[in-house]
């Protein structure tokens, strides 16, 4: 099979992946009963889900991708968490409004991203070294969160609640445009950086000798990147599992060949949608998003931690 | 057109010792050259140096009289390629998914390949016989065919003058010669201008038009093999006595290092 039909199949696997992603915001939207009153409920909370699955999806990949390693993905290694508990300690403790928050949690995400990438590069870069020490944090900060909002006023205690693993309810419409201009500049962006990055993916050196501005291109991923997740965080809460599981995924399903930046996305919405509606409808209890995609990643990371110990790679 | 890379005075080094010192070296055009040298010689710095992977403290790289400071690095990497000595890809990749990454020079912002890519990848490929591993992935190739795929994706990048930094090591002979004649094969055909550093004296002998031998990061001797392989220089290069015979079929020379163990007089 030649280059070029392969890459005709990647763009028709990612057309029915966009036409899923289409096919979930109708079902979402369209389920059982509906009324102009239920609509008005459903389409912030059917956009955010696009959104922020978008925004997981393609911030996981870029984190997977620059780090070579699967488990390198922000939820895993301490960047979310960092985010969330700034954004978690402005929202209790300061009462500041959200864009504000999703600005703080950004800051907050990119500090500790260049912390962590600090402290792992002692006298050489090392991925594995990133990640135990990622995990740390994301142990340290999940403490912290717990911490702030058992010390919360009690009537705070429900929207923060949201922080403990994502949740689509009460999703308020006037925060959406902000997100969605947010996430449309990264994904631009990324974009933009993708053929750069191919390069730096087989090595620094190919990249240098390629042409690539390494160096800046490296940092604006990793901005673009934590921008998404905080942005995405301050809406709905870190939904558990979405930036770790749809870079995998979308390597299983177009193969490996590829940046994957836009299927990730995909695969992301296609997760948040469809785990909010199994979360809502097809549970007999209703669940938050993040509990049902939370089930999902748990098991696929004890599966990493197993098979990355026997080939030696932690 | 023929472009013409020089190093003028260049000193360079990590920290405060200089690996190379006050080296000046016109790469003779449309040549294979080799760049010989004992270990930590400066070989391989100089290779990088000149792929600007690492920067000279003092002295310049230019590319037709122009320093490479001043050229757009997308333009450089138009006009020279390497082979690095250490070879990564991502994992599980197709061979034909990584040759196509060296078109990066050449791919305009945002757009999928163009047919001109298509043609450069499918040309690379076919120099380097590996049109059959296309759809293997990278993972489970042996090593000989591994650093096709890597001089492949070299060549995609269609430049003028490509670096290869000892392109043979950790091959068996077989490969070695493989990949040498296809790189003179490169060369004769496409006139693409060839710089490597290689360990063996006499493969260097037999493929290279131009020598350069490096001491403690200083430029020893140039020129051809038969100006440079002699029993004198190669004492001052390595500190060993050779003799040095004509190899029956390529009339190049060829050196017999001596031992100390050897018992025909």
């Amino acid at each position: 099979m030649n280059i070029r039909k392969r890459n005709q199949i990647y763009v028709l696997k990612i057309a029915l992946l966009f036409a899923m992603v289409i096919g979930l915001c109708f079902l979402t939207l369209s389920y059982g009963e509906t009324n102009n009153l239920i609509m008005q409920f459903r389409i912030p909370r059917t956009t955010a889900a696009l959104l922020c699955g978008i925004a997981f999806g393609m911030a996981g990949n870029v984190f997977q991708s620059l780090l070579n390693n699967p488990l390198a993905s922000p939820d895993i290694i301490g960047v979310s968490s960092g985010s969330t508990a700034a954004a978690v300690y402005c929202i209790l403790f300061m009462n500041l409004n959200r864009n504000l928050v999703s600005i703080i949690a950004t800051l907050a995400g990119i500090f500790i991203a260049a912390l962590i990438y600090r402290i792992s590069y002692l006298n050489k870069f090392s991925s594995n070294r990133l990640i135990l020490v990622g995990i740390g944090f994301q142990a340290f900060f999940s403490a912290l969160i717990n911490w702030m909002i058992m010390k919360a006023a009690e009537y705070d205690v429900p929207t923060a609640m949201r922080w403990m693993n994502g949740n689509l309810n009460g999703i308020v419409t006037d925060s959406l445009p902000f997100l969605g201009l947010v996430v449309f500049i990264c994904f631009i962006t990324i974009i933009a950086l993708n053929h750069g990055m191919q390069s730096l993916l087989i090595g620094e050196q190919t990249a240098i000798i390629h042409g690539v501005n390494v160096n800046l291109t490296r940092t604006l991923l990793i901005i673009c990147s934590v921008i998404l997740i905080a942005f995405a965080t301050a809406v709905s809460g870190p939904i558990s599992s979405i930036a770790f599981l749809s870079g995998p995924i979308a390597g299983k399903l177009c193969g490996r060949n590829h940046s994957n930046i836009i299927s990730s996305g995909l695969v992301g919405a296609i997760l948040v949608l469809s785990g909010d509606f199994t979360g809502q409808y097809l549970l007999f209890t209703r669940y938050p998003v993040g509990v049902v995609t939370g089930i999902l990643g748990a098991p696929y990371l004890i599966y990493l931690l197993i098979s990355q110990n026997k080939k030696g790679k932690l | 057109m023929s472009n013409s890379l020089k190093a003028n005075n260049i000193s360079v080094g990590y920290g405060n010792g200089n690996i190379l010192n006050d080296v000046s070296i016109h790469i003779p055009e449309n040549k294979i050259s080799v760049i010989l040298g004992s270990n930590g010689s400066g070989k391989s710095t100089l290779l990088k140096t000149f792929c600007r992977l690492l920067t000279p403290n003092e002295g310049t790289i230019t590319l037709n009289d122009t320093s490479l400071k001043c050229i757009n690095s997308k333009k450089i990497a138009k006009t020279i390629g390497l082979l690095p000595q250490n070879l990564t890809a991502p994992e599980g990749i197709k061979v034909a998914e990584l040759v196509s990454r060296g078109r990066y020079p050449h791919r305009k912002f945002l757009s999928p390949l163009s047919a001109d890519d298509y043609k450069a990848i499918n040309e690379a490929m076919c120099a380097m016989k590996i049109t059959e591993l296309a759809d293997r992935s990278i993972d489970e190739l042996s090593g000989g065919q591994r650093q096709r795929v890597f001089i492949a994706l070299a060549l995609a990048q269609e430049t003028d003058i490509l670096f290869l930094d000892e392109p043979t090591t950790y091959l068996d002979i077989a490969y070695q010669i493989e990949i040498l004649d296809l790189l003179k094969e490169l060369n004769q055909t496409k006139k693409t201008t060839i710089v490597m550093v290689l360990h063996d004296i006499n493969l260097s002998s037999k493929y290279g038009d131009y020598i350069f031998a490096m001491k403690n990061g200083h430029l020893l001797k140039e020129g051809t093999p038969n100006e440079v392989i002699t029993s004198e220089n190669i004492k001052e290069i390595y500190g060993i006595e050779s003799v040095v015979v004509s190899d029956p079929l390529s009339g190049s020379p060829f050196i017999i290092p001596a031992s100390s163990h050897d018992t025909v007089q």
